[in-house]
């Protein structure tokens, strides 16, 4: 687990921390300003090329912010190593099935 | 028998020992352990990084089954109708200003990391009271996401 620890962790973790203040802020805006009634409004929001953007830096931002928290925290509290690999196992699993359920949904929209 | 020095390492101000009996004899080198949660004081500045972790803990967890809920809403129209039905039961809403709630502490506790990080506020001083005021925002948008989501 060497890909993301030490110092490119920290750096990650306030890069991804950044764009993910940005985003949110933005897409809470937006969400205010025009609000989706319907369907059809709500995936041509999301379907607007600068949401499809925003969306993807958005998403992988959070699942590497995600895994750099989890595995901080993890790394501190659960001493006992064959417990602290099942957990950052089971959290890497459930990060990447969500990463990989949306690059899949994100294709077949295309 | 004389009783015992005080030990300016491993005791209180009130003669009280910082470890419980359990812990005393485990020791990492020659520093004792100050492991008795009911004993250590907890600063501004602990309860908002404790907060914080908490909150990121929770926001962590939820991803998964937000992302879901998130590529349903937009699979189809009927899955829209479906989310858009979840969105007004309690549970849900329930879920839905804590989530909120997290999220919004989550992100003032972090632009005040990411402020410390450049030098802005690091002081002791600064970094006890921006503690306490991430901690009353917190708060008060706990309270605001439940008047919000629960009328």
């Amino acid at each position: 687990m060497k890909l993301l620890s030490g110092l490119r962790a920290w750096v990650v973790q306030r890069v991804s921390a950044t764009l993910l203040l940005g985003f949110v802020l933005w897409f809470a805006v937006w969400l205010f300003l025009v609000p989706p009634d319907s369907y059809d409004q709500w995936r041509a929001l999301v379907a607007h090329p600068t949401a499809e953007i925003a969306l993807t830096i958005f998403f992988a931002a959070l699942l590497a912010h995600a895994w750099v928290g989890v595995r901080d925290i993890v790394l501190d509290y659960v001493h006992w190593r064959p417990l602290r690999a099942a957990i950052l196992l089971g959290v890497a699993v459930g990060l990447l099935a969500t990463g990989a359920a949306l690059a899949l949904a994100a294709l077949h929209a295309r | 028998m004389p009783p015992p020095a005080f030990d300016h390492a491993t005791d209180a101000p009130d003669g009280r020992s910082l470890i419980s009996g359990d812990l005393q004899s485990r020791h990492w080198g020659d520093r004792p352990r100050f492991l008795d949660l009911r004993h250590l004081s907890f600063p501004p500045g602990a309860l908002a990084s404790i907060a914080h972790r908490a909150s990121g803990a929770l926001l962590a967890m939820a991803t998964p089954p937000t992302a879901w809920v998130f590529l349903r809403s937009l699979a189809s129209a009927e899955g829209f109708a479906e989310v858009a039905r979840w969105g007004r039961t309690l549970p849900v809403r329930l879920a839905l200003a804590l989530l909120l709630a997290a999220l919004t502490y989550h992100l003032l506790a972090g632009i005040r990391h990411l402020l410390m990080d450049v030098g802005i506020g690091s002081s002791l001083r600064a970094g006890r009271a921006s503690a306490r005021v991430v901690l009353a925002a917190g708060a008060a948008a706990f309270v605001a996401a439940a008047a919000m989501l629960l009328r």
